[in-house]
């Protein structure tokens, strides 16, 4: 038997008292706001985790370990990854002979910037695409939220049972966490604001009956498509960061680089030497070396930067463009009220 | 009572067919007990691959993937094929930076090894947790911690990934218990299956965090191993490639070279034709036709193919020719000429049309030729003549006087010479138009020096492949081979190379040890390293000897070389184009094409083969030095007993540091030795020599006055060559490389030496000359036969030796290390307590 649910709590909550000295920053499921800061935050606090508490529980084998925290561990061979890439093209140098040496530091440090570039590349480019989809659709796929998570109790006195992860609120296209994005009414909010803004915002009219409803079809697909061209351009933008990073004039600058700021004036014309080598390996790499011989040598670079902003470009286009089928049809007069209809 | 409303529609249900029938769904059997439907059972499976199964796999995850794609492109995708898109991208991406750094190297093998590199990384990834993870986990807890599964959907997962959330039921009881057995856990506990799943879950997330820790780690390092240890695999089917296609360049010289023909500049040289044809030949055009007709060859060839151009197209010398546009314009100017003198039907009779002025001609040889001035009266006079006999008979055919002979005759020929319709319609068909004659003159030799340049880039390439001074060439590749094996066949340890890497001189003193070593060892040290050595040789020998260029020789490449060359005078000559300059530049006896693309070959094989047999001839020297006094005294006789035994010492020594150290430099700017100016001429005696080394009586002594270079002592240098270069090799060398296949080529190099070293006038100071020939002997010869100074040639490669073991020691025994400890920790995973009141086995 089917009856309705009322009345009930959605906010279960199994704590007992909080225990002293811990007090989370949310009490349930909050949505963040997509800025630097929270940004930063989540990163700092993601890699920390990470590298201590994730990690402590992973080697215990501890019951409450889950997929998140699998996940956030999978920033750790990146990070050392990138290390230790670096570390074997340089590390072995300094026992080789003199002119060994510097040949193949010059190799090392340029391997070294690439892999530094194909870093930045990868976790900057992203926003080549989401920032004008967001602008476009009013969709931002990166906006994060906080999940209380509750654990099961290591023994009967344990009351530390809560913590926070960070995911992202179109982490899942399957399961978004659409509940997040409503309003309160108790509050004298609008309760599907968010959604009446999209629809407004893609073309799909306002007011309508359902916006929820009607836009979320259609914020999953925007979703699926611009992750796809998130994933993809950004692998090709950070490949063409590796590309710059091996440009013949970036050796102007390895040759003084330095992070001593505290030493001004070194610290000051290594950034000069750093801008003037940016400029001509860029100008490089656009125009291929000058004794390239065949079409892909010549053009490897212009193919490179060209792919990488084309994918951007035709993600972007791709991810706004909502085909006809999912819109809602706002003419009011579908059903000829003065029409004969048999309902079974 | 409000209505069950499931029942109601279990009993009002429409029949569906559902689109495909999923797997294990038994839809007639679920349709017919729909009254006690109940959720369908799980459809998912743990996943078993084998090296069987790989083919499947991989086309399976493949197809998954471009569904995975096109689905998210059309933004239909679930979490799962949105995360094969991620495995896609990382692929794409990597092969682009191999593409793309493949560019920024310049020899094959690097190239290669970019794309190795990028398959390593990607095989490092994969191989890592299989084998430092997976494997020992199963031997030591018996179950797979990676074990993937197939869920209801087909999507392949790993079972252990989410802790939270395991599908235990694909786990049957007998497996569970299995692994139970395997880990001790107790039989006849209670709760077993649980118990066990538990420390299975415990040890699958331990492991999952052990491998999050030590990928970072690993992937880089097994990657760079890989790659060292494919670089040699590489090097070799790289080589046997180009090997291949150079052979088959040799081979099919005509027809490769079709694709070097240059068929544009053929084209543009129709164009011009076509578009100046029957004009004059003004410079412009001229230029126009040089410059296509030279394309490709360098700048002397060029100027011997427009001096012969020049002679072709008669633009030095005014000369003329005679053909039937000529004899056409003669019919034509003199009719003109005898407008109003003759009718046109006197004119006809008078007058011999064009066939019968070739006929005429042609008897006499001037057609189609360069005609001289006395051809050119000897024509007029014949033309002069048949028009007399015309007229006579043209005047005998009407029965009178009719033409008036001499009026005729007089305007025709009593004429300045510039007025003589002869003379002008001759020379104004100087070959300075471009006629169809002289096009298709222009397009013979076209066609036969483009035959030629393709042919000769189809040699170029092959000489490229086989010898060019770049790497990974097959000569480069076979020194490369020899040079790896010094160190060992010397026995220069780890620590040595080690100890001697920052500097050649170091390398130098420590092969001169070497070579006292194995040159006074006597247990057939000697033997087995000129054994050794003699085999790397003659393996490079016989890589190398189809490249001989010597006259003797016939070898393939100097077959073919002679081929291509021999075929461009007589394609000429067949056409009847006469092109000396260019003939001779390209096939002459000195500074000819020819003789540069064979002696290209010469004296890069001079080069590596000097270097061999000068590493031979030392070790030669060290052991004759060795055995000073047990073998026969002509084998030394340079140190002869009228020589005082101070300046013995001296030779010696000179000649065992220019063996090993000697370059061209040396020898003519530096190489000196500090020498006592006044020696001790009364002592005459024999040098002493124990383990290979000189004891020195006086040599390294204090010298009063301090040691200087004696330079004006031009026997102390004759002797130090004669005891290297035409003392006789030590009886056991000699026995040993007799049979060798380079035997002579030895002996040759020895000569070559003092012929071209020993008695240059200026070599190691002037006038010094070994057999008082004194030669002017050319300094790029002189360093090929001088070749490469062994320890130049030990210092390169032990340097190269050294950062490689450096290398892998560092992180070859990093990586081992990280191997060990990512093992052991796996012993103290999956600790838990039975719990109390359970029997323990």
């Amino acid at each position: 038997m089917i009856v309705p649910i009322n009345g009930i709590s959605s906010r279960i909550n199994f704590k007992n008292e909080e225990p002293e000295g811990k007090k989370l920053p949310y009490d349930n499921d909050t949505l963040l706001e997509n800025n630097f800061k929270n940004r930063t935050r989540i990163a700092y606090d993601k890699f920390t985790n990470a590298l201590s508490l994730y990690t402590a529980k992973g080697l215990k084998g501890d019951k409450n370990s889950n997929f998140y925290e699998f996940l956030t561990l999978g920033s750790i061979p990146y990070v050392i990854g990138s290390l230790m890439l670096m570390s074997v093209f340089n590390s072995a140098n300094k026992h080789f002979a003199p002119f060994a040496r510097s040949k193949a530091s010059a190799v090392g440090r340029r391997m070294a910037l690439g892999v530094l570039f194909y870093g930045i590349l990868k976790s900057f480019t992203k926003s080549f695409v989401n920032a004008p989809v967001k602008w476009i659709t009013g969709v931002d796929t990166e906006v994060p939220y906080a999940k209380v998570i509750y654990e099961l109790p290591d023994n009967i006195y344990d009351t530390d049972v809560t913590s926070i992860e960070y995911h992202k609120a179109y982490e899942s296209k399957e399961f978004p966490t659409w509940e997040l994005f409503y309003k309160s009414e108790a509050k004298g909010e609008v309760r599907n604001e968010y959604y009446d803004k999209i629809a407004k915002k893609i073309g799909c009219g306002e007011n309508l009956n359902d916006s929820d409803q009607e836009m979320k079809p259609i914020i999953k697909q925007i979703a699926i498509k611009t992750d796809m061209a998130k994933i993809l351009s950004s692998y090709l933008w950070a490949a063409a960061g590796v590309g710059y990073a091996f440009q013949t004039p970036w050796e102007d600058y390895l040759n003084v680089a330095t992070l001593k700021f505290w030493k001004f004036n070194k610290f000051k014309h290594s950034l000069k030497v750093f801008k003037d080598s940016a400029i001509k390996s860029a100008k490089e790499m656009y125009r291929g070396v000058d004794n390239a011989r065949g079409w892909w040598p010549k053009h490897a670079g212009k193919v490179m930067l060209g792919a990488a902003a084309l994918s951007s470009i035709l993600g972007v286009v791709n991810a706004v463009s909502i085909p006809k089928r999912l819109k809602p049809n706002t003419d009011h007069n579908v059903i000829d009220k003065n029409g004969k209809y048999v309902v079974n | 009572m409000r209505p069950n409303l499931i029942q109601t529609y279990i009993n009002n249900m429409p029949q569906v067919t559902p689109d495909k029938k999923d797997r294990n769904l038994d839809i007639e059997y679920v349709l017919s007990n729909r009254t006690f439907i109940k959720p369908l059972k799980p459809k998912g499976e743990l996943v078993h691959s084998s090296i069987l199964s790989l083919p499947t796999d991989v086309s399976k995850r493949l197809a998954y993937d471009v569904k995975s794609l096109s689905k998210s492109i059309n933004g239909k995708a679930n979490d799962h094929e949105l995360g094969k898109v991620n495995d896609i991208g990382m692929k794409i991406g990597g092969l682009m930076i191999a593409a793309y750094l493949m560019t920024r190297k310049q020899a094959p093998m690097t190239k290669a090894m970019e794309l190795v590199g990028f398959a390593s990384f990607f095989a490092a990834m994969s191989i890592w947790p299989k084998l430092a993870i997976q494997l020992p986990a199963k031997i030591l807890h018996g179950f797979n911690v990676r074990q993937k599964y197939e869920d209801s959907f087909e999507r392949e997962k790993m079972f252990f990934q989410d802790p939270q959330y395991l599908p235990w039921d694909l786990y049957s009881d007998k497996k569970i218990n299995k692994i139970g057995d395997w880990m001790g856990v107790p039989k006849d506990m209670n709760n077993r299956r649980e118990f066990i799943q538990e420390k299975m879950r415990k040890i699958a997330v331990q492991n999952n965090t052990l491998w999050m820790w030590t990928a970072g780690f690993a992937t880089p390092i097994l990657s760079a191993l890989m790659c060292n240890a494919l670089e040699n695999p590489t090097k070799k089917f790289l080589g046997n490639l180009r090997a291949k296609k150079a052979e088959n360049l040799i081979a099919n010289v005509g027809n490769i070279s079709q694709k070097y023909e240059d068929k544009k500049s053929i084209q543009a040289l129709d164009k011009i034709i076509e578009a100046n044809n029957g004009k004059e030949l003004t410079p412009n055009l001229v230029t126009q036709i040089k410059d296509n007709l030279t394309t490709g060859f360098d700048g002397v060839t060029s100027a011997a193919i427009r001096e012969d151009l020049d002679e072709i197209l008669q633009l030095n010398n005014k000369k003329f020719s005679i053909n039937r546009d000529t004899l056409q314009r003669i019919v034509d100017y003199t009719s003109k000429t005898l407008e109003g003198t003759l009718s046109p039907e006197e004119f006809k009779g008078v007058i011999p049309d064009v066939d019968s002025l070739m006929d005429t001609l042609r008897g006499g040889g001037y057609l189609e030729k360069q005609l001289t001035d006395i051809d050119l009266k000897k024509v007029l006079g014949i033309i002069g003549t048949k028009i007399r006999k015309n007229i006579s008979t043209y005047n005998s055919s009407i029965n009178s006087s009719g033409i008036d002979e001499v009026a005729v005759i007089n305007k025709i020929f009593n004429v300045s010479m510039a007025d003589n319709p002869i003379i002008k319609a001759i020379t104004e068909d100087s070959s300075a138009k471009l006629t169809p004659t002289v096009s298709k003159t222009l397009r013979t030799i076209s066609g036969i020096l483009n035959d030629f340049r393709a042919k000769n880039a189809v040699l170029d390439e092959y000489i490229y492949l086989k010898a060019a001074a770049a790497p990974e060439t097959g000569v480069a590749n076979a020194w490369n081979e020899i040079m790896e094996s010094l160190p060992k066949l010397f026995k220069i340890s780890d620590r040595e190379i080690s100890d001697t890497r920052y500097d050649r001189k170091l390398v130098g003193k420590l092969l001169r040890t070497k070579m006292e070593q194995i040159a006074s060892s006597g247990d057939g040290d000697y033997d087995n390293l000129i054994k050794s050595l003699i085999e790397k040789i003659s393996q490079l020998d016989s890589k190398i000897k189809v490249l001989d260029t010597s006259s003797t020789s016939n070898a393939s490449y100097r077959s073919t070389v002679n081929s291509v060359f021999d075929l461009f005078p007589k394609l000429l000559d067949e056409n009847g184009i006469s092109m000396p300059n260019t003939v001779n530049r390209l096939n002459g006896s000195f500074g000819s094409l020819k003789n540069i693309q064979m002696s290209y070959v010469t004296n890069r094989l001079l080069g590596i083969r000097s270097s061999l047999y000068r590493l031979l001839n030392t070790l030669d020297f060290y052991k004759r030095i060795a055995d000073f006094g047990q073998v026969s005294g002509e084998h030394t006789a340079a140190l002869h007993s009228g020589m005082p035994r101070e300046v013995k010492e001296e030779v010696v020594e000179l000649a065992k540091k220019m063996s090993i150290e000697g370059t061209m430099s040396d020898f003519i700017t530096k190489f000196y030795e500090a020498r006592n100016p006044h020696p001790d001429l009364n002592d005459l005696s024999q040098i002493v020599v124990s383990d290979g080394k000189v004891i020195n009586k006086y040599f390294g002594k204090a010298v009063a006055g301090g040691a200087v270079d004696v330079p004006q002592d031009k026997n102390f240098f004759q002797e130090v060559v004669r005891l290297l270069y035409e003392n006789p090799l030590h009886p056991k060398t000699s026995e040993l490389v007799s049979s060798s296949v380079f035997a002579d080529e030895l002996v040759k190099y020895r000569n070559n030496f003092i012929n071209e070293i020993g008695d240059a006038f200026y070599f190691f100071k002037p006038n010094h000359v070994t057999r008082n020939t004194n030669r002017n002997a050319k300094s790029y010869k002189q360093f090929l036969i001088m070749g490469m100074a062994p320890d130049q040639m030990f210092s390169v490669t032990m340097k190269e030796m050294f950062n490689t073991r450096k290398w892998l020691k560092m992180f070859g025994g990093l990586g081992l290390g990280l191997l060990g400890v990512t093992v052991l920790s796996q012993f103290f995973f999956g600790k838990m307590e039975v719990p109390k009141g359970q029997k323990n086995d």
